[in-house]
This record gives C-alpha cells, structure tokens and sequence, in this order.
C-alpha cells in the first residue's frame, strides 16, 4: 500500500509548483510535508511577528501590572525594544539574496 | 463613558472643517498619482476613486459599527479591575444616529473621510503594479476592520483614549487629526504592500543597486500638497472638535500649527536634498510637506507653534532620509514614499507631540500613553494587516502579470492610456 501526495512548493516566492511524491506509510508522508515546509518555510519571517505581539504585550503588561510611573516607562521602552528587533528580523526576511533580484 | 456635548458653534464649526477634509483625499490622489509614471497615470487615478468609493460603502456597512463613539453599545473586557473597551457595537447604516448634527453622527463622518484616506495611503506604494480588483478587495479589509478597530480604540471610547482615565496617562492617547488611527494604520498596510507586491519590474538591476523611475508630473504633485494643505486643515479641527472638545477660539492654533508643521517639513526635506544632492528635490520636498502635515496632526491642538516647527523640521529630515534607506537598504520600491510620509513621520509625530505638547492638566504621563499607542500600532496592527493582506493576495492575486507591468497599467488594466497624444519614448516599453 503507498501514498502519492502533491507537494506545492513556494519556489522563489513567485510562483507554485507541484511536485509528486510517494510515500509507503501515512506518517512518511506526514514527515515528508513537514519537511518540505521546513525547507521552503522562512523561520525569521514568524519569529519576527511573534516577537513584535509579543513585545505589545509587554507594555500592556507595564501598564495594567506596574504602578509607578518610572518601572512602566522602563518596561514599555523595553517592548518597543523587543517590537524594533521584531520588525528588523521581519524587514530581513523581505530582502531578497542579491543574485536572485529580478 | 458618557458622550460629549459641543456646543452650536462648535457643531457649525466641525460641519465647515468637516467639509475642507476630502481635499486632504483629493490631494493625495494626485500626488500619488504625480509620482507614478506617464503609463499607469489614469490607472491612479481610476483606482484612487475606486479606494473612496469602496472605503465609504464598507465604512458606513461595517466599519461605523465597530468604531462607534463614546456613549453608545461597545464590548469591553475586565482585566485587572479596569474596563478594557475593545470594540463597538453600533448599528449599521448609521442607524439610530440622528442627522441633526451631533457629534456621533460628525465622527462617522470623519471616521469615513479618514477611511478613504487610509485607503488611498497603500496606492502610492503599489502604483504600477497593484491589479484593480486587488486594491477594491484589500481597501474593503483596511476600511471594514483594521481602520475602525483602531479607531475605536483611540476616538470611540475604546481602551487607548481611556489610559488617561484608568490609569492616569494623562489625556490618554491623544491623536486628534488621525496621525496614527489614519496615517500610520495606512503607512504600515502599505509596509505590508510592498513586501507582498515586491519591486516594480526594473526597479532593481542585476547589481541589486536601485533604478531612479521619476514621476511623471511634478506639477501634480505640488499642487497634490496645496489640496492636502487645506484638507488636513480642516481633519485636524474638526478632529480637535470632536475628540478633545477644544474651545471654538483654539482652532486659530490648530491652523497656525498645521501650516507650520507643514511648511517647516517642506523646507526641513529641501534642506537635506540640497545637502545631499547639490540641489533641492521637488518630489522629496513634496514628500516632507505631507510628512509634516501627518506629524503635527496628532497633538496639533496642544503643540506651541515653536514645537510645531520642530516636529516638522525633524519630520522632514526623517522623510528624506527614510525614502533613501528603504530604497537603497532595505528593498522596499515605494513609488509614492507612503510609508516614510505616513508611518514613519506618523509614529514621530505621536512621540513628539506627547513630548512637547502642552495638555490641560499637566500632562503628567502623557508621553507613556502615546508610546502605547505606537506600540499597538507596530505590535498589534502590523501584524493584523499583514495577515489580512496576505489572505486577500491568496485569493485574489495582488500583483499584475509581467507583461501588463510592461504594457502599463493604463492600457493593461483600463484599455486607454491617459495621454493618448503624447508621443511614448519607445525605451518606456522595453524590459529593463
């Protein structure tokens, strides 16, 4: 008994090509698309969001948690720190490799 | 919360600033427009009504319900014994609103002024290569949540406006002309535009180093900024109105201090251009202008006119710059500079006003509240349009085919070029 699946792979970023595959066991081919979507998956690209909610959190957090004035500002510089890491990993994740421009 | 009360000559007030606000939308359509190239000139414009148009409709269908205004039916969670307001409930249609003035029903119709101009924001960073459809699909998300979610939030009695009443930062988070709720959710959807879209065709070279494409019509664009000039005007009184109930003689300040922030950027950005240039840029100027008018519109009410010099000079300077950073470091092709105009010079603006303005109480941790506010905006509403914007791309392609970029928008989209006598360089048609 074999599987056949239809991976769609993101290729470049532009366009969707599938690609057949044949497994012997239902869980190969649960492995094989968690790999190919390791494989195509930008990881800084969710990293970066997460850490931009998370760093909202915090100073929400500042704000409800903390009551004086001075530990709230501290905190709440230090979510938009976490935030400007976050929207720098995002902004990385955008830049395309130099040779595959155009 | 209970609803404000304006007075009879606030109202009248309100309804004629409310009536100077579309030429702000009028004025960045053109300037977007100005900026783009001779071949997708009409297809700027054709999209810019269709943005209006379809902001209006969505806003008064779904967008009026969940901005709402202080006093009507809203949701609200408990957390750590305060109410957190995080959503209206109003009716649809602007039903229940009474059309004899008041202020709820003045708000709405700011909210959909503000609507349209958040959704024309995004067009100046996806000219050239933004399909039609597209922009009607993405507008209807942007004016039908992300806009009047946090709208709610800072101007319909949501959680942002009340920091101030539970737990005392000051005003709460003060945006009157809309510089975060309009300008920076509209600069961080096209943030996200350009990533999802990429760079015009021919934008970057083999090299990776950037293409100079200039606009098309300089005259556009600086007349673009007079139109925005007097549109901004009028969002930021009747803003200051509605929002902080400003007594009628405060609106001289208001006017004082937009044309100040205004023309301070404008001078501030020739400045830079003619540092870094030899000689001052009309398109980079123009952009520091509407930077300048984005920056002061947040605290515009409370900002001396020595602030509001300032924050428009640094807002200015900002712009220039960041549309060189974002072109040349960060691979971001943004046409119209949208997001430098708005986000950037937005954020700036919501911390500076909490820095040097001068709020009715003292004003004692005023900044704090606008630096939650522009953390909500960066932590909470980039994401959200990100994801919004990325299911709309998934089921109704955002960019259009490389042959109808080549073509240009015009002719590929419309069928007919906007000049149709003017004679095309035959370079403007090949593959760069």
């Amino acid at each position: 008994m074999s599987f056949t699946i239809f991976l769609y792979v993101n290729k470049k970023e532009t366009r969707l090509v599938p690609r057949k595959v044949d497994c012997i066991w239902p869980d190969c081919a649960i492995l094989t698309v968690m790999a190919a979507s390791r494989k195509t998956a930008d990881p800084l690209k969710p990293a970066g969001f997460l850490l931009l909610i998370l760093g909202w959190i915090l100073v929400l957090s500042a704000i409800v948690l903390l009551k004086q004035e001075a530990a709230r500002g501290v905190f709440s510089i230090a979510g938009l720190g976490v935030e400007a890491l976050g929207l720098a990993l995002v902004v990385r994740s955008h830049i395309a490799p130099k040779p595959e421009r155009n | 919360m209970i609803a404000p009360v304006l007075s009879e000559t606030q109202t009248l007030l309100c309804i004629v600033s409310l009536l100077l606000a579309p030429l702000s939308c009028a004025g960045v359509a053109l300037i977007n427009s100005g900026l783009g190239r001779a071949r997708s000139a009409a297809h700027t414009m054709t999209a810019a009504m269709c943005v209006i148009a379809v902001a209006a409709c969505v806003y008064v269908v779904v967008g009026r319900t969940i901005q709402g205004f202080p006093g009507e039916p809203s949701r609200a969670v408990i957390i750590g014994g305060k109410p957190w307001n995080w959503i209206g409930a109003a009716a649809p249609f602007f039903a229940g609103l009474p059309f004899d003035g008041s202020p709820a029903l003045q708000a709405g119709w700011m909210g959909l002024i503000g609507a349209s101009l958040a959704g024309l924001i995004p067009l100046g960073t996806g000219s050239e290569r933004w399909r039609l459809g597209s922009i009607c699909i993405s507008t209807a998300a942007l004016a039908g949540l992300t806009f009047p979610l946090f709208a709610h939030w800072a101007w319909g009695g949501g959680w942002l406006g009340q920091l101030g009443a539970n737990y005392g930062l000051g005003m709460g988070y003060v945006d009157v002309g809309g510089s975060g709720a309009i300008h920076v959710v509209g600069g961080l959807t096209a943030l996200t535009l350009a990533w999802l879209l990429g760079p015009r065709r021919g934008k970057f070279g083999f090299d990776g180093m950037p293409t100079a494409i200039p606009g098309h019509n300089a005259v556009y664009i600086l007349f673009g900024c007079l139109l925005a000039l007097a549109g901004w005007t009028g969002l930021n009184a009747a803003g200051a109105l509605l929002f902080a109930g400003v007594a009628p003689g405060r609106l001289a300040l208001i006017a004082v201090n937009t044309i100040l922030g205004a023309g301070s950027a404008g001078l501030g950005a020739a400045a830079i251009t003619r540092f870094r240039f030899g000689k001052p840029d009309s398109s980079l100027t123009a952009n520091g202008w509407l930077g300048g008018l984005v920056a002061v519109s947040a605290t515009c009410p409370f900002l001396p006119p020595a602030a509001a010099i300032f924050i428009g000079l640094a807002a200015g300077a900002l712009v220039a710059l960041c549309v060189e950073l974002f072109e040349l470091h960060l691979d971001i092709d943004d046409p119209g500079g949208s997001i430098s105009i708005h986000a950037v010079a937005g954020i700036w603006g919501l911390l500076a006003g909490g820095l040097l303005g001068r709020f009715p109480g003292g004003g004692e941790g005023q900044l704090l509240a606008q630096t939650v506010g522009v953390a909500t905006l960066i932590g909470f509403v980039l994401p959200m349009t990100f994801a919004v914007n990325l299911l709309v791309n998934r089921f109704a392609p955002l960019r259009v085919s490389p042959d109808a970029e080549r073509q240009g928008m015009d002719l590929a989209e419309l069928g007919a070029g906007a000049y149709p006598e003017f004679v095309t360089h035959t370079d403007d048609f090949m593959q760069r």
